[in-house]
């Protein structure tokens, strides 16, 4: 019953992930703004990068599954036997560690990029960038 | 342009449809199920393991193993990626002079004083979370970005004139940064001087003896499992993304005057 539970959590979650995600994409495509674009490009890599956690999730009969971090000192191998079958995936935490440093590193530089698409065309929206800058464009 | 916008919104809607049909069928994906890779097994089967001394990094916490010891060589291009955005940034804003002498502004004394209460706390925490990233959850980035918090507390709460009446300028914050990364590659390549003085096999990024090399960093600190490199490898890391983001919020929240030089270069280019 509990299992059955777990899933269709899970799977609702999911969902609520691939509907973050084309939201994100949506904002991306269309919004004239760029920092409209900026922070629903913030959006999906965050969704990314939670979908990816999920796939390293487990269900563990009996009990909750652990964090892939040993409490104490194990004294004996059967321990790590036990741990090794309970414990989520260590794999997909550090690759989505590596790609969130990685992205801010990107944004760093993108939001400094708008700092001086501002600077220079006096807007931010693209539509007005078009048309000479200046002009004021409330969408 | 509304025949457009309708067009994306509809076709964005298909393509959620269709994923989620696909996830919902099963077997394409595998979420919440008892099997993880046996690749993740491994790593939680050999990340503390005194009995297999030739493949465990005594680390306690996996995911740190991971980063710094089994992949560390990815760890390190990383830091260089987050190095080469902070360069992006000053190419972008070439030109600009950081002057100190402006009238500084702040919020109310009310606020200055929870700042000042809440600065020493943040503080200690971070520290703890890098310098026990292989004991418990966290790491040298986590606890940088911890640290970071305080620069951009003190540019919103005290304004950026108070930065630079602590001494901070983004040159000097720069030069550390590539001191700190000089320091990750000489923890990186110690083992293979160790190696070359001795006349035994060596490796970069070698944390603990493997089968044809005996050479290992120190695995504990009194009764305290060091992890070997790892340990260094998150200070110097702390230290690195700290004065990496607090460099790009400076530059980031430059005022007018000191910007104003800068964009006028650039028109002249132009």
């Amino acid at each position: 019953m509990s299992e059955v539970f777990i899933q269709l959590a899970f799977r609702t979650s999911i969902i609520a992930f691939i509907v973050n995600i084309a939201i994100a994409m949506y904002g991306v495509y269309t919004r004239p703004s760029l920092i409209k674009k900026f922070i629903c490009l913030i959006m999906f890599t965050d969704a990314i990068n939670l979908f990816a956690l999920f796939i390293g999730f487990r269900v563990v009969n009996n009990t909750y599954p652990k964090p892939p971090v040993l409490i104490r000192e194990p004294v004996s191998p059967g321990e790590l036997e036990e741990f090794k079958y309970i414990a989520v995936d260590p794999l997909p935490q550090a690759l989505v560690l590596t790609a969130i440093v990685i992205s801010l590193a990107v944004f760093m530089f993108v939001i400094g990029l708008i700092l001086v698409y501002y600077e220079h065309y006096g807007t931010t929206s693209i539509k007005a960038m078009r048309s000479g800058g200046v002009e004021e464009v409330f969408e | 342009m509304i025949k457009r916008d309708v067009l994306v919104a509809f076709s964005l809607s298909l393509l959620v449809l269709s994923i989620s049909l696909i996830i919902w069928l099963e077997g394409y994906i595998r979420i919440a199920t008892p099997i993880i890779s046996s690749l993740g097994e491994s790593y939680l089967y050999y990340s503390y393991n005194p009995w297999y001394s030739n493949y465990t990094s005594f680390s306690l916490n996996v995911v740190s193993a991971i980063i710094w010891d089994y992949r560390g060589f990815d760890t390190f291009l990383e830091t260089t990626v987050l190095m080469a955005s902070i360069i992006a940034i000053y190419t972008l804003l070439r030109g600009f002079e950081e002057k100190v002498f402006l009238q500084p502004k702040g919020l109310s004394t009310i606020t200055k004083t929870a700042t000042k209460i809440v600065i020493p706390l943040i503080i200690a925490y971070a520290l703890a979370i890098a310098t026990h990233g292989q004991l418990t959850p966290g790491g040298g980035f986590q606890g940088g970005a911890t640290l970071a918090v305080i620069s951009s507390l003190i540019i919103a709460v005290y304004s950026l004139e108070f930065l630079y009446y602590m001494g901070y300028r983004s040159k000097r914050l720069v030069v550390i940064r590539g001191l700190c990364l000089i320091g990750l590659i000489i923890v990186a390549i110690t083992p293979l001087l160790i190696g070359f003085i001795l006349n035994t096999k060596s490796y970069i990024f070698q944390n603990m003896s493997k089968e044809d090399s005996f050479i290992s960093m120190p695995s504990f600190l009194f009764d305290a499992p060091l992890a070997g490199s790892i340990f260094f490898y998150n200070v110097f890391e702390l230290l690195i993304v700290f004065t990496g983001l607090t460099t790009a919020l400076m530059l980031l929240s430059l005022r007018d005057v000191e910007l104003k030089k800068a964009f006028e270069v650039r028109e002249v280019y132009e």
